[in-house]
């Protein structure tokens, strides 16, 4: 562990029934963003944050669900969050941001997505905003499908094409920002990817529920599974469920570095450009081992928040739990420190890793870290999902004290 | 925010601290009540598992099903966005079986509404941008041992006279000697297996699935809501009065009959009506709404009940059945298989009564399955439900 290292917790004390936190990013002005979203509650809403540095709070700057004119008195499943949705434009001061469904209409105690497909207060659907980072200005939304939520997104700016996957249909869709028209491009499976990436043809890919790589490719308008697979632990998996989490592009050679949602978490690496339909590397499991009798939950056994920083190295957090721990419920509350998020980095260079600090939240746990970000000071910052409420986001200073500020991070193009 | 909304937060909020302590509990009895209720389904990919790859994803949507004498089911698929070919299979469920085996794509089709199956050869009503034909291939016969060794040939596919141009088959059926009746989404035809020649019965908006109700005689519904018969002997179309309903925005569907001759027979409109008419298709005067509309397949199982599917998006399993001198829809749930594959059911293009009646539903999306439906068994009451 490095000693000139600080970890901070910023709860989103602003939004105080924020149950959730799913996506963080970089804005194109360089300052740190992220959801606050409030999927237990009955009608509750999600509230885009901005980290202030002065104060070192996060702060609300915008109600997205009185942005997208649904707010929680239409008796609809509430726009409750941003999933991996999130993204930052390299040509505009915009941030394009989609929601995701899971709370419960106001007065409802709950809310199935297939349960309630037909019913009258069914989601009205993902909501696709774009919002002007300078001027606070909501410069337009669009419903990008009908009652099914954004499970995560990628911007291919280039094609001006934002892609993203519905949940719980599990569709592939593109979004053409000149028309603003969603088109379906269809069914990928039923586990539902975290992430879509993108390479440096334009393709577009992602995981089918076996773990293979499913590619869209826009000069053939054709979704191909393909015959290359994630990695996963040799025994007792069979593949199903290695489904993409997280995945983060090498600043310097062209591949991306990624994890699957799925138990014993492995480090990918996926050269995309070779062969017809690339090539995923293994490097090996990043959580402790666990019995192969014992099925442990994705929700435990996990890592996230992959980011890199200024020094090229890839920082990532991984869940560690005590052995007594690991049969119990992973979301529900108590004895946090048993279960904690721990930050690592690997050198791409040598493959070594290394433990750099832990993620201490006061008074709860913090295994489960979703997505991560590189501020222009040289900040990290790592959404934190679980309960109790208000959720937040841990900061990291210290890491790179000779970095040239500010720093000029690399937005993500994906959730 | 209003009064209104915060006595709403203040409900649900009290609504959600009842469930706060089970709420995992809570979530998992949600995500159960959602999924098929009644009975089991299992869901089989459109392969050898371990042994091929299934059908091209945007490829297999299953839209059409068909069975032979030794119960082995040939399906026919309809291509999806990205998808360029429409395929042939077999699936075989009994003894040491248990894969389908692709045929292959289909040359210049894209859409098989349609298979029945004659003792030396499968014949798929195949449409395509050239129009509609009639294709056909060898039946498969049960390769030996499906765990130890096994034996396929696929000898591929065979064009049964020309092409219908510019017209779309809509179903088929051996209709006596050597000859198919076919409708079109315009007539019904007479084709000549032996000398490939087809002969016009009569013009037919939408003539729709055909109904087989005994060796000559057969009967559907125009999208004017006119009843057809044909009557094989004769070789006569008849047209009944239009029978109220909606016929116009969706397929209509029936319900299987040829399993129970005499048995009265259910037909759904567009609207998701089911209306009961008896073997001569004379209106019962029993009606039940579906859940939701449209009706997308229905399948009979030999103690009459009828299950199908329905609604758009997210379709729902339901089963029709006597309810004293009425009818009544049960909605059961979405399809979900989590024994062999693990796998969310949404949208259905086909259904056939299996051996032994279990019920089988083609999947029409993307990675489309095959669907085994066991119903829930009743001995005449309900005692066994537990």
């Amino acid at each position: 562990m490095l000693s000139n290292i600080q970890t901070h917790w910023h709860p989103f004390d602003a939004v105080p029934a924020s149950d959730s936190c799913w996506a963080v990013a970089t804005g194109p002005d360089g300052a740190v963003y992220a959801a606050a979203c409030c999927e237990y509650r009955p009608g509750g809403t999600v509230m885009l944050m901005r980290f202030d540095p002065e104060s070192g709070c996060f702060v609300p700057v915008l109600d997205l669900a009185r942005a997208v004119d649904d707010l929680p008195e239409s008796g609809r499943a509430s726009q409750c969050k941003i999933h991996y949705s999130l993204l930052a434009s390299r040509r505009e001061p915009i941030l394009y941001m989609a929601t995701h469904v899971s709370a419960p209409p106001l007065g409802r105690a709950a809310y199935s997505a297939w349960t309630d497909w037909h019913a009258p207060h069914a989601f009205r659907g993902a909501a696709l905003a774009a919002w002007d980072v300078r001027s606070g200005e909501t410069l337009w939304w669009e419903t990008l499908y009908p009652r099914e939520g954004c499970r995560c997104m990628c911007l291919d700016e280039e094609r001006g094409l934002i892609y993203s996957i519905s949940y719980p249909r599990d569709h592939l869709f593109v979004f053409d920002l000149a028309t603003r028209r969603s088109r379906d491009l269809g069914r990928i499976g039923s586990v539902n990817a975290q992430a879509l990436v993108l390479d440096s043809r334009g393709r577009v890919w992602t995981t089918s529920d076996a773990g293979h790589l499913v590619c869209y490719d826009p000069a053939r308008d054709r979704l191909i599974h393909t015959p290359t697979r994630l990695p996963h632990a040799p025994a007792p998996q069979t593949g199903w469920h290695s489904v993409l989490y997280d995945a983060i592009a090498d600043p310097c050679e062209p591949s991306i570095w990624a994890v699957a949602w799925n138990a014993g978490p492995r480090m990918v690496r996926l050269w995309l450009d070779e062969g017809e339909w690339g090539r995923a590397e293994d490097l090996g499991p990043l959580t402790q081992p666990v019995s192969p009798a014992f099925p442990i939950s994705s929700g435990l056994d996990h890592v996230g928040g992959l980011t890199f920083g200024p020094d090229g190295m890839l920082y990532y957090v991984a869940a560690r739990w005590g052995e007594a721990l690991k049969d119990a419920p992973p979301l529900s509350d108590g004895t946090p420190r048993d279960r904690q998020a721990e930050l690592w980095r690997w050198d791409p260079a040598t493959g070594e890793r290394e433990p750099l600090a832990t993620l201490d939240r006061p008074e709860a746990t913090s295994h489960y870290i979703s997505r991560g970000a590189l501020a222009a000071n040289g900040d990290l910052f790592f959404a934190a999902c679980l309960t109790p409420a208000p959720v937040g986001c841990f900061r990291i200073s210290g890491l790179f004290p000779d970095a040239p500020q500010p720093l000029e991070p690399e937005l993500r193009r994906w959730g | 925010m209003s009064d209104r909304v915060e006595d709403k937060h203040r409900e649900s909020a009290a609504a959600l601290e009842l469930l706060s302590a089970e709420k995992i509990t809570h979530r998992s009895r949600q995500a159960r009540e959602a999924f098929v209720s009644e009975g089991l389904m299992l869901a089989l990919p459109l392969a050898f598992p371990g042994v091929t790859s299934p059908i091209p994803a945007d490829e297999s949507h299953i839209t059409a099903f068909a069975s032979d004498g030794d119960h082995t089911i040939y399906g026919g698929t309809s291509v999806a966005h990205g998808g360029e070919h429409a395929h042939g299979f077999a699936t075989m469920l009994h003894g040491v079986t248990g894969a389908s085996v692709d045929f292959g794509p289909i040359p210049g089709a894209t859409n098989v509404t349609a298979i029945t199956c004659l003792p030396d050869a499968i014949v798929f009503a195949a449409n395509g941008p050239a129009g509609a034909r009639l294709v056909t291939h060898a039946p498969l016969p049960v390769p030996f041992d499906m765990i130890q060794e096994w034996f396929i040939t696929l000898p591929g596919y065979r064009d049964l006279g020309e092409p219908f141009v510019g017209e779309t088959l809509v179903d088929l059926v051996p209709c006596g000697g050597d000859a198919l009746l076919l409708a079109t989404e315009t007539r019904l035809l007479h084709f000549n297996l032996g000398s490939c020649r087809t002969k016009e019965l009569a013009a037919c908006p939408n003539a729709g699935a055909i109904l087989k109700l005994d060796e000559t005689h057969f009967a559907g519904i125009c999208s004017d809501g006119r009843f057809w018969r044909y009557d094989s002997c004769e070789g006569t179309v008849q047209m009944s009065e239009p029978f109220a309903g909606d016929w116009q925005s969706a397929k209509p569907q029936w319900s299987e009959s040829a399993c129970r001759p005499g048995a009265s027979i259910l037909l759904a409109d567009a609207a998701g009506m089911l209306y009961e008419l008896d073997a001569q298709l004379t209106p019962t005067g029993r009606k039940v709404c579906a859940p939701f509309a449209p009706v997308l397949t229905l399948a009979t199982t030999p103690d009459g009940r009828v299950f199908g599917f329905c609604g758009e998006g997210i379709a729902r399993l339901f089963v029709c059945e006597s309810a004293g001198t009425a009818l009544q829809c049960r909605d059961l749930g979405v399809a979900v298989s989590t024994v062999a594959a693990r796998r969310y059911g949404y949208q259905f293009g086909a259904a056939l009564t299996g051996r032994d009646g279990f019920l089988v539903f083609g999947e029409a999306d993307n990675l489309g399955h095959l669907w085994l439906y066991f119903p829930r068994y009743l001995a005449g009451s309900d005692e066994l439900s537990v």
